[in-house]
């Protein structure tokens, strides 16, 4: 509990030095310099406790279009909405009339992703930032149809998930502003819930198994290049380390600045 | 309350009753007393009642490929692991946790670690067996059926189908059945100096025939009830029975004849009930209907109690209490080829079916003499009736929330159509069909 809690407190460290960082650079000025908007592919995947149970890995797919509004001072916004897929296995429902186990599948939903980046000091050639973002996502049900049994019967699935990540930024500004490369660190806290609902003749009942707060470091790497003109591509790859492993995450956009 | 009303029909006794003298009962492929197979530790608490869990003191680890062995060794001497032993093919390090140090306590810690992969819990396993009771795998087709004979002594012999079973063995990789969990058994009483009763009878339970505290069998026919539904099973003695960690509470309310009356079945249920049974077996009923009885056996489920009866032997109507469609599961006979006993009692009020031909069973002693083995087959729906509250029970010690209802649903639902080619769907003969006990409780998979 006490690791748990210590976990916890450095992600709320984490998240208000990001938001901190975005604070002191919105406080400077705040106008709008640039916008630019596009298409963004996320992914990540995490090996959690549902409801306490054993491991189990979860992996998650957003792709959608993303806006990007930069602010004077170096303070950026983003928002991405798309859709997205999740794929959780091994999520027992044990206290459902029938015992279900769900062994993975794909399960489409919608997402929203908001994210705020602010530069905090420059040091040479190296600029520390803050970066903070949250990512939902609202899955679609997808139902199976339960069978061998005496009548007919469907088992109905929906899965949600939440992240939060925040944490500081590092990037290496020597190449100038065509390939900027840069290394996160981020505190990531992930909250998901799959909710099963059973329907078997007069029989029916509803189970949602969760993961609350699950917390992972995440290490990343990632370069902003621009590619001619006003497009610019942003991926990232990283490892994130949590109480069940390490697992990777990779991202990667495309904007065009307007 | 008037004891006259109703006399309960004789037709609860079996059909056909063989003493086991005589059967060879040592041979056949029945497991030798002495030869248990191993078992393995002590269940943890951490999974559901009944279940195997994991182990209280063992965690697996693995970690990043790119650690090397005599590191990754190091690294759990420092988490307290001294005596890791590894299992290169897999990259995993079985570790025994260090006194006092929770599993919880040492994955926190391992997790942590940035070296590891990942750490978990190691999970208890059980060989994939069938029970060390020596009658098991010759004598009790009914729960598993390997195809063969059922070789039932003077001549006797039985061609069995395999399959036309209850489907025990994988059930009980699920649940075996939680001991707070009681079976009422409402009949001639229960013998609680059988060997394979003895540490799973409640207490001296009710006489409602004698209007004691003693339900004693001075018949045969309860302690042949209470064996198939919850004999005491893995102790290297005589059967298994089909919820074999739930618990049996005596109710006797009828006589050394087998006749008794409903006044004395609506004390027992109401009693039962009172007594917070989780199941109540009844396998003996009437042939008249009766509002008081039906009120018992209302009152019975609407204070949590599953009531399981047998349709009866007369091929003729279902008899009483399990002709109440709402609030009993009425249980039918089916045989070792799973078709429907001839006797069997038919109508709209059989639920489901359960083998009830030539079930081996436990007796008193007194019954079939000294020196012989305290078993007979017999058969009867009142056989076929405690396998069904024996499946109730284990749904209950799974799932202690559902409610009577929904758990006699389940075991409706989960049955096998045994009489499709003729009758498909539901019928007057089998119900449902026959119970399947691995539909009833091994979780359905959905990929």
């Amino acid at each position: 509990m006490e690791e748990r809690d210590r976990r916890r407190r450095s992600a709320l460290a984490l998240a208000v030095l990001a938001l901190l960082a975005a604070g002191r650079a919105e406080a400077k000025q705040f106008h709008v310099t640039s916008f630019s908007a596009g298409l963004a592919y996320d992914h990540f995947a995490r090996t959690v406790a549902w409801g306490g149970g054993g491991p189990s890995k979860l992996r998650a797919h957003a792709f959608g279009a993303q806006a990007e509004v930069g602010f004077s001072g170096g303070l950026v916004f983003s928002f991405a909405a798309g859709f997205s897929l999740v794929n959780p296995s091994r999520l027992a429902f044990g206290t459902l009339p029938i015992s279900l186990e769900f062994r993975g599948a794909n399960m489409s939903g919608l997402s929203l992703a908001a994210e705020a980046a602010a530069p905090v000091k420059r040091a040479g050639r190296f600029e520390i930032g803050a970066a903070g973002r949250i990512v939902y996502s609202s899955g679609a049900a997808r139902s199976w149809p339960l069978e061998g049994f005496a009548v007919e019967g469907r088992a109905t699935g929906r899965p949600d998930w939440l992240e939060l990540s925040a944490g500081p930024r590092l990037a290496y500004l020597a190449f100038g502003p065509r390939i900027v490369p840069f290394a996160e660190v981020s505190a990531r806290l992930l909250w998901a819930g799959f909710r099963m609902a059973e329907t078997l003749g007069e029989l029916g009942g509803e189970e949602t198994s969760r993961v609350r707060g699950d917390f992972a470091l995440a290490l990343a790497l990632g370069a902003e290049v621009r590619v001619g003109g006003p497009v610019k591509v942003k991926v990232k790859a990283g490892l994130a380390a949590g109480g069940g492993g390490a697992d990777g995450l990779f991202s990667i956009g495309a904007l065009y600045g307007f | 309350m008037t004891r006259t009303r109703g006399t309960v029909v004789g037709s609860l006794a079996a059909a056909a009753v063989v003493v086991l003298a005589g059967c060879g009962l040592d041979r056949g492929g029945a497991v030798a007393a002495g030869d248990r197979p191993v078992r393995l530790e002590r269940m943890s608490e951490t999974g559901p009642p009944g279940s195997l869990g994991c182990a209280s003191d063992r965690v697996l680890v693995r970690f990043r490929a790119d650690v090397p062995d005599g590191p990754a060794r190091e690294r759990l001497r420092a988490h307290g692991f001294p005596d890791a032993h590894a299992i290169p093919a897999v990259r995993v390090y079985s570790a025994r946790t260090a006194p006092g140090v929770s599993v919880a306590e040492a994955l926190t810690a391992l997790r942590g670690d940035g070296a590891v992969e990942s750490a978990g819990p190691d999970p208890r396993t059980r060989i994939a067996d069938v029970p060390n009771d020596p009658y098991f795998g010759a004598y009790q087709y009914n729960l598993r059926n390997l195809g063969g004979y059922l070789e039932i002594g003077g001549g006797l012999r039985v061609r069995l189908t395999a399959g036309a079973d209850v489907k025990a063995v994988p059930a009980w990789d699920e649940v075996r059945g939680d001991p707070g969990v009681v079976i009422a058994v409402l009949d001639t009483g229960v013998d609680r100096n059988h060997p394979d009763l003895a540490y799973k009878v409640v207490g001296p339970g009710r006489d409602f025939v004698n209007g004691d505290d003693s339900a004693d069998d001075d018949h045969w026919h309860g302690t042949h009830v209470a064996g198939i539904a919850a004999a005491d099973t893995d102790n290297g003695v005589g059967i298994a029975g089909v919820a074999r960690g739930c618990r049996v509470l005596p109710v006797k309310v009828v006589d050394n004849r087998g006749d008794g009356y409903y006044s004395w079945m609506i004390d027992g249920i109401v009693w039962a009930t009172d007594q917070g049974a989780g199941v109540i077996n009844v396998s003996l009923g009437g042939d008249v209907p009766d509002p008081y009885l039906e009120d018992a056996c209302r009152y019975a489920r609407d204070h949590g109690a599953v009531v399981v009866a047998a349709a009866g032997n007369s091929g003729g109507p279902v008899l009483y209490p399990a002709a109440y469609d709402e609030t009993v599961l009425a249980v039918a006979a089916s045989d070792a080829d799973d078709a429907i006993a001839s006797f069997s009692s038919f109508g709209p009020e059989v639920d489901v079916a359960a083998p009830g031909v030539w079930l081996l069973g436990p007796v008193p002693q007194a019954y079939v003499g000294p020196g012989r083995p305290p078993y007979v087959f017999a058969s009867g729906t009142s056989a076929a009736a405690p396998q069904a509250a024996g499946l109730a029970a284990l749904i209950r010690s799974l799932k202690p929330d559902l409610a009577p209802e929904q758990i006699m649903w389940i075991i409706r639902y989960t049955a096998d159509d045994i009489n499709a080619a003729s009758l498909p769907g539901r019928d007057d003969r089998a119900g449902y069909g026959r119970i399947n006990m691995e539909r009833a409780l091994v979780p359905y998979i959905i990929r």
